[in-house]
Formats: C-alpha cells, structure tokens, sequence
C-alpha cells in the first residue's frame, strides 16, 4: 500500500539509495528488487501500473554530494516517498564510541564539510540548508533497534572478516560529517584539519548532505513531511592504518554493506506495519468546486 | 485569528479573465522535439494543440513553449490557462515583460532560488493569489505555473531564471510548470525533464478560412508574394493584415505601415525611433514614460499612446507588442551607420539576448553593399548575430559571397573543441534554409566544406582571395602575409585570418608577431582576433601574454583571453594546463567583474570529451576551486559545486587508489 501524494511517476512509503554498484547490487538483493521501472534507473520489487510502490531503490550514480542531491532530489520528485533511506559505507573514526569495522552507523545529524571560505589565513565555514535526519524515526525505529541488536544482526547473510576486534556489530549513533572528498590518507593536511574540527563525528562519507539538502528543498509545503536517514556500514578507518586503509576497506565492504542493509530492512519492514495516511477526498468549495 | 478558506478559484477566474483574447482566434498547433538539435531542425516527434502544454507540464513538471516574436506565446499561455481553469486546474501567471531596468538590480541582490522564485512571483505575478495559498489544494487541484516571457530579460538573468524554475518545479507538488522564450538555447539543468514545444506558422489552409471569413475573399491573399504569405503565418502578421487589409512583405514593412497610417510622419518616426532605441539602454522593454517623451518629443509620445501603441500605466510605459518596439529601435540603427558597433548592437539585443531586432534592421537595408557592410560590422561583434541576421530567408539580403562566407565559418565552429560553440554553430547552421548550409551541416570534416566551397561559383576577386585563405589545409606552414592580415580593417577577412591561422602551424617569430597585435594594437576587434589565434598554440609566452588580457579594461578581450586560455590548457601539456588554471584562479576577481566573462569560463570548460586530455578534471576545476572557495552566494556555491561535479562525470578523475 503506497502513500497518497503522488509524484511524477507515481508513489511511495520508502525510497533506498546507495552508491556503489557493489552497495546497490548487494541492497537490490535483499531487498528482492528485481524490476526496473524502464528507462528510468529505479527498482523495485515488482512491476504496478499505477506505479505505487512500497520501496522504490535507486543508485547515486556518483559519489559527491552534488550528485547525491541530484538523485535524491528526483526521487522525491518521482514518488514523493515518506521515507528516504541512504544506505552504504563509510570511514570510521575509531575514537568514537570504540567504533570497529563492521559496525553500523546512523547519523544523528549531519554535519557539512565541503563549503569553506580561505580567508587571509583563515578557514571559515559556511552552511548552507538542509535536513538533518528525522527524529520521529530515530526515536521509534532506530533507538529501539540499537538496544535490541537481536532484531536486525541476524539478517546479516555475509560471513564477517575475521580481522575484527569484536565479534559481532553494533550500532553506534552519531555525527556523520559528509564532504566533497575521499578521506582515504590519515596523514593528509586537509583530512587531518577537517577530522579535527568534527572531533566528535563518528564517519565520514560524501553523500549524506545532499541528500539532507534534497530533503529540505521539498520541505515547502505543510502537506509533505518527508523523513529520512543516513545508514552506513563502517569499512575502513579514516583515523588509523593509513597503509591498510584500502586493502580494509575491499575486505570489510561487503560485510558492512550487509550490516547496515540488516538493520534497514528491518526497519522499513517495521515501518510498512504502521498505517499510512488515510487518504484526502478532495474538497468541494464553491461553484468550481473547490 | 481564526482561519478563513481563500477564494482563490475565484480569483483566478477574475483574474485569467481579464486577460486579452484576441479575436479572430487562430488555431495553433505546436510540434513537440526531444531536444534542442531537434527543434532547431524543426524535427518533431509529435504535433498537438495547445492544451498539451498542460498536460506535459503537469507529467514532467517543466514545459518550454518557444517561438518567434509575434507566433502570439503569451497568447496561447492564456489560452491554456482558460482551459485550466475549465479543468480546475489552477493557473498562476508570472509576467516578465514588467521587468524593468531596476530588476536587474533588485534580481542581483537575490542570494538563493528561494528568493528568486518568491521576487518573481511578488513582482511579476499578475493575480493576486500566490501559488501557496493553493496548498491546501494540493491533494485535489494541480497547479499551473506559466511564466510569460523568459526573453524578456538579458541571457544571464534569463539561464538563472530558468534554473530557478526547474528547482521549483522539481520540489512543487501537483504542479507544472509552463515558460515561453524565443528560438534560442538554454542550458537547463535537467533537459530529460523538459518538453520543448516550437508555434509552428499558421497553414495556408488556416489563413485562407480566416482571410475568407473575416474579409469575404482569400483572393488577395493567394496572389500575394510568397514573402507575404510566409510573414502571415505569423499570427502578430495576419492579424493586423486582417485589420487593415494590407499586407507587406517583411516584419518591418509591416510595422512603419501601421506608424505611417496610425500616428506618425517621417519625422515623428525619426524621433520616436531614437527615443526606442534610447529607452533599450536599460535592457527592458517597460520604460519611464518620461525618458521616451524627452527623446521622442511629447506630441509624438502622446500620439503613440492615443494610437494604442504604447500602454502608460503611470510613469512608465511599455509598447503593446515588443515587435513595435523592435522595429522602432531596429529604424534608428539602420538610419544612423555612424553608431554601428558593439555598444549600439548590445542595447539593440539586450547583450545577445535577443537577435530578432538585429534581423529587423537587416530586413530594412535597401541595398547589398550596405547590408554586406552591416553584416561585417556584426561580425566584428558577435558571429552568431551576423549569422542570424540573415538566416531564417533573409539570405538574398547580403551577397551571395557574403552569405556563403559567414556559413562557412559556422561550418568549421561545428568541430569546435568547446561544446558550446560546436552547439551553437550547428543550431545557427540550421536556421538558414538553403542548399549550401545543409551540405555544411551534413559535412563530416573540414575537407567536406573545402570541397563545397570549390563548388561555387564567383567572379568577385575578393571572394576568391577569401576562399583561398580559408581553404588553407590544417597543419600547412602559415604565410606571413596570413598572419598581416590579422590587421586587416575588414572584420571577415580579420576574422578568417584568425580561424585559419588557428589550424596551421605558426613559426617562433609569427607567434611573436600575433603577440605583438595583442599587446600594441589600438583595435580591440583586431586584438580579440590575435588572443583568439593564441589559444591554439600552447606556450609561456603565450600564456603571459593572453594572461594580461584578463584585467584588460574592454570586457571583450577579457572574454576572449579567458577562452583562448583555456583552449591552450586542452592544447597543450598537464604542467602547462596547470599554470594556466593557476593564472585564471589567481585572477578570478577579474573574471568575475563582467558576468558575460564568467558565463564564458563556465562553458569553455566543457570540451569535447574524445579530445580532454585524462587530466582535464583535476586542472579546470582549479579556478573553480577558487571561486567556490571565495565564498559567495548559496547559488554561487551550488553554482561552482555543480561544475566541478559535472568535470568529474564528464571527464574523470580518478584517485590514486581507484576510488
């Protein structure tokens, strides 16, 4: 059962985006998102005329948050979704919460790292609008979630790297700071400067602001209220093993893709069960008829 | 406070129906293209009436209705929003021929789309709802946005505008958004989003029944000339045939047949063309009433007023259609030669905005060797409005060698390394309608257009020296008589000295001699001319030389130095290219003093892709960096952001670790 404000292709409860091809063929699995919607770039599980859908997915055919915008953006213009999911991986900052490989992150907020203005000398940092994840779904969904990790580990198909220092993810809840770069170098000037002024951001990923962004642009109207949140797997530290960080980041991919895919679906899964608005007979005012 | 419903149907009912429907009502029919080629080629996959606008709008979010002056665009926006309203569906109309010179102003204060899109509707919305106060309705009704006029504004405004729209229309629920501009093309930000919809003319058929029902008799109309009968495919035309049962055969004879019957005597006309002319200056077409009675002379203003032709609302005032406006402004130019240069062909056009008027003076030259003369003068100015001047049939205006000459250089534009131009030149190509520029078009290099070009036929001396310095091969050692010409006081052969030196190869010492043009001449075209020859032939002391044009005081040669570099950076080596975009970052400031300059560096960027060496990325998005990192607006940031994005998608940028 699909929400009642349609878009431009139809509707939706629940719209996934990833990015990679890795993230998005491994989340299109899960998420038994068979059928395209033709010459259009989404999935979904199957094929309705009228399109309206339960979960709609889509891949962000490019990093950067520009991008990320773009994609996002038409989403919410193609199905005005009452849910907005971004999904994938991200660097870690180990000294946060005793944050390992595998685990999953969920942005309580996040935080802008791509508009700066150089200064004589100084940084300063600009802010532009946007979303910040939603609150009714981090006090309902993902709160709940994070205490009852029996709810959503055991969905998690793939073998788990050996290396980790734990034995099993948990969910860690917190800034994600989202730039316009690979923070892929713990030694390099700008990442260091940049992981210093978010000292408290447990990941670091380049989509989740455009997303925020695309969120707010179609906060102009009281009658939508689209939520949405960031959901990242961790893959590799942007704080540590500046040698292994991409060999780490090819080992734990898969598993964290798998880890933060387990606890999205089990929250849309949770989500489907509340009921949706009941939908709005239209209104009969004056001789027009409006 | 209580909560009291808005009558809004009403409203609009009032509102969309004070708007003016001219009768006779002539069926229109719109052909529907992919893209702008398509359109351009008038090559449509679709035809439909009006309504459809609507239709595809409400689908897609976004509808670009493009036609002619005078193909009645606002007219059929009204048109569509009647049927809306019979639909209950809910029409909002932005007007932007109530733009005046202060827009500009108040529009360049505007720091995001938010406020873009709220000015548009406060200052140009023409009811008194606001789409908002439809939200309620937003379950039940669809909206209509239809915004009058994109070319009512300069292209700059006009390109953010359009932008502005298409982010609105993205996140407008139930809405739709319908904007009418002329036949030029727009950099639109999501174009798989847009239906692009050409007025096509009237039929002969659909004249006829008219002609035969309002005046009794088709009969004068079939004897007519045929350039009479084409120029009453335009609905503007045959209504004012119909009202006066006198026809001409071009736009301009039209339009001093209705001063001369309505209002003003040769002399009247003399001062009321330079008052339209002068009243341009501000790039709007709603002026101070006061500015043109000055000029014009108060008995002739109030003539013109009394006649219909100019609408007063208080101090200002605006003509009834902009064609009269044109032709007044177009008159003044055609009859004051001494003026013919950049600054009078930048009021004529609202700076390149628009062409049409340059096509209405054209059409008012009587002889070939001033409208040849006209013609270089454009060429010296901007090759498009030359070109455009005697597109569309206008080509019997100019020469036959003339007209050939301009079509080939659009001709070598279509291999371009810029996207832009390479775009512009083909879209040029295919307003003109004869067999030399469809062979052009069709051509698959270089040697094609060498090969038509042996093909005709000419006794002009000057046309055989033209042809055999154009035809030069690429790659052949450069004459220095080639590169003296350069110098040359006329603007085509200058020119073409210019475009050919570019694809031969220059010696250290004619390099030098180009240099020297740039730095000691007192021309400015011919200046521009020696930038331009530059950019191909990557190099330091080119680099320092053209570099220095860029806090040039004449914005032209800002223009054409910010181009040539960046031509140089994808001629040339990765270190070269570097120093290059450092040049260009260390004087964005200079850049960005001239929005045309910016706009300029913005698309130069975009090369041809199986030409951008890997690197391109990394390098061009140096000044952009730069820009970006000045700070600025949110739209500037979006802007720059948006940029560097699409040089990473078009052309790569890989890291070191494939990510």
């Amino acid at each position: 059962m699909a929400n009642s404000l349609k878009g431009k292709i139809g509707s939706t409860r629940v719209g996934v985006l990833t990015v990679t091809v890795e993230e998005f063929d491994i989340v299109r699995g899960l998420f038994k998102a068979a059928n395209d919607i033709p010459a259009t770039g989404y999935f979904v599980e199957q094929l309705k005329s009228p399109h309206n859908y339960d979960v709609v997915l889509k891949r962000i055919n490019q990093q950067t948050n520009i991008v990320s915008y773009e994609v996002a953006g038409g989403l919410l213009e193609d199905f005005l979704p009452e849910l907005v999911i971004l999904l994938g991986t991200a660097g870690g900052n180990s000294a946060q919460d005793h944050l390992g490989l595998g685990d999953v992150v969920v942005a309580e907020y996040i935080s802008y790292a791509g508009y700066w203005k150089y200064k004589e000398g100084m940084t300063l940092e600009r802010k532009l609008p946007h979303d910040h994840p939603s609150n009714y779904l981090m006090q309902n969904f993902i709160e709940p979630l994070r205490v009852r990790t029996d709810r959503w580990r055991p969905k998690i198909k793939q073998p788990r790297p050996p290396e980790g220092d734990q034995a099993e993810p948990k969910m860690v809840i917190g800034e994600v700071v989202s730039g316009n770069s690979l923070y892929g170098d713990p030694t390099n000037a700008e990442q260091r400067r940049i992981m210093s002024y978010f000292d408290k951001a447990c990941a670091f990923e380049m989509e989740g602001f455009g997303v925020g962004r695309a969120v707010h642009s179609f906060r102009n109207s009281v009658y939508y209220n689209p939520q949405f949140l960031v959901i990242r797997g961790v893959s590799d530290f942007v704080d540590k093993y500046a040698a292994q960080n991409q060999t780490s980041r090819v080992k734990w991919t898969p598993y964290a893709v798998h880890a933060s895919a387990a606890v999205a679906m089990t929250l849309v899964e949770q989500y489907l069960q509340t009921p949706m608005e009941e939908p709005q007979p239209a209104k009969q005012e004056g001789q027009n008829g409006n | 406070m209580a909560t009291k419903p808005i009558p809004i149907f009403e409203e609009l009912v009032r509102t969309i129906g004070r708007l003016p429907d001219p009768v006779p009502r002539f069926d229109f029919t719109l052909g529907w293209a992919d893209d702008y080629d398509k359109l351009f080629s008038n090559e449509f996959s679709e035809r439909s009436g009006i309504f459809e606008l609507a239709t595809k709008s409400l689908r897609t979010g976004r509808a670009l209705l493009v036609g002619r002056g005078g193909s009645a665009k606002s007219v059929i926006l009204a048109r569509v929003a009647r049927e809306a309203i019979e639909k209950g569906i809910l029409p909002f109309i932005v007007s932007l021929k109530g733009w005046v010179g202060t827009s500009y102003a108040d529009w360049k204060s505007l720091s995001n789309q938010n406020e873009q899109i709220a000015f548009l509707f406060e200052r140009f919305g023409i009811s008194g709802s606001h789409p908002r106060d439809a939200d309620a309705l937003l379950r039940a009704r669809q909206r209509l946005i239809l915004v009058d006029g994109l070319n009512e504004v300069d292209s700059a405004v006009g390109q953010q505008i359009i932008n502005a729209l298409d982010d609105y229309a993205r996140s407008a629920i139930n809405t739709g958004i319908i904007v009418s501009d002329r036949l030029v093309r727009r950099d639109l930000l999501r174009p798989e989003r847009w239906n692009l919809a050409l007025v096509l003319p009237l039929t002969t058929e659909q004249i006829e029944s008219v002609v035969t029902k309002h005046l009794g008799d088709a009969a004068g109309f079939r004897h007519a000339p045929s350039d009479a009968k084409a120029l009453l495919s335009t609905p503007y035309f045959l209504n004012a045939f119909l009202q006066n049962g006198r026809f001409s055969v071009t736009e301009s004879g039209q339009m001093e047949e209705f001063f001369r019957t309505h209002a003003l005597s040769e002399k009247d006309l003399a001062t009321a063309s330079a008052a339209a002319f002068t009243v341009y200056r501000d790039s709007t077409r709603t002026f101070a009433y006061e500015t043109f009675a000055e000029v014009a002379g108060a008995d002739t203003a109030r003539r013109l007023v009394e006649a219909g032709a100019i609408v007063r609302h208080g101090q200002t005032a605006f003509f009834d259609h902009h064609l009269k406006h044109d032709y007044l402004a177009s008159r003044f130019v055609v009859r004051n030669r001494q003026t013919w240069g950049a600054d009078t062909f930048n009021t004529l056009t609202f700076h390149g905005s628009s062409f049409e008027t340059i096509a209405m003076a054209m059409e008012q030259i009587g002889d070939r060797e001033t409208a040849d003369l006209f013609l270089r003068e454009l060429y010296d100015w901007n090759i498009y409005g030359a070109g455009y001047s005697i597109a569309e049939g206008r080509e019997e205006k100019v020469s036959a060698e003339m007209r050939t000459i301009i079509l080939a250089m659009f001709a070598e534009r279509q291999w371009d390394i810029v996207v832009a131009t390479s775009n512009r030149a083909r879209d040029t190509l295919r307003l003109f309608k004869t067999d030399l520029a469809r062979t052009f078009w069709r051509a698959a290099n270089l040697q094609d257009v060498f090969r038509a070009l042996e093909k005709v036929q000419t006794e002009d001396p000057r046309f055989a020296a033209w042809r055999t310095l154009f035809s030069t091969p690429a790659g052949t050692a450069a004459s220095d008589r080639a590169v003296a010409q350069l110098g040359d006081k006329d603007s085509v052969l200058g020119w073409t000295a210019a475009n050919v030196l570019k694809r031969l190869k220059l010696s250290e010492r004619q390099q030098e001699d180009v240099r020297h043009f740039v730095s000691t001449n007192r021309a400015v075209a011919v200046r521009w001319r020696a930038i331009h020859v530059l950019g191909s032939f990557p190099s330091t002391p080119n680099l320092l030389v053209v570099r220095d044009q860029l806090g040039s005081e004449v914005s032209r040669l800002r223009f054409g130095a910010t181009r040539s570099l960046v031509e140089m950076a994808a001629f040339g080596e990765k270190e070269l290219g570097e120093r290059i975009f450092e040049a260009i970052a260390d004087r964005v400031a200079l850049i960005r003093e001239y929005p045309s300059v910016l706009g300029e560096l913005e698309r130069v960027l975009l090369i041809d892709v199986g030409r951008a060496p890997r690197w391109w990325a990394f390098v061009a998005a140096i000044p952009i960096e730069r820009l970006r990192s000045q700070g600025g607006t949110q739209d500037d940031e979006v802007r720059w952001t948006r940029l560097i994005t699409n040089l990473v998608a078009v052309y790569g940028a890989k890291t070191a670790d494939g990510d």
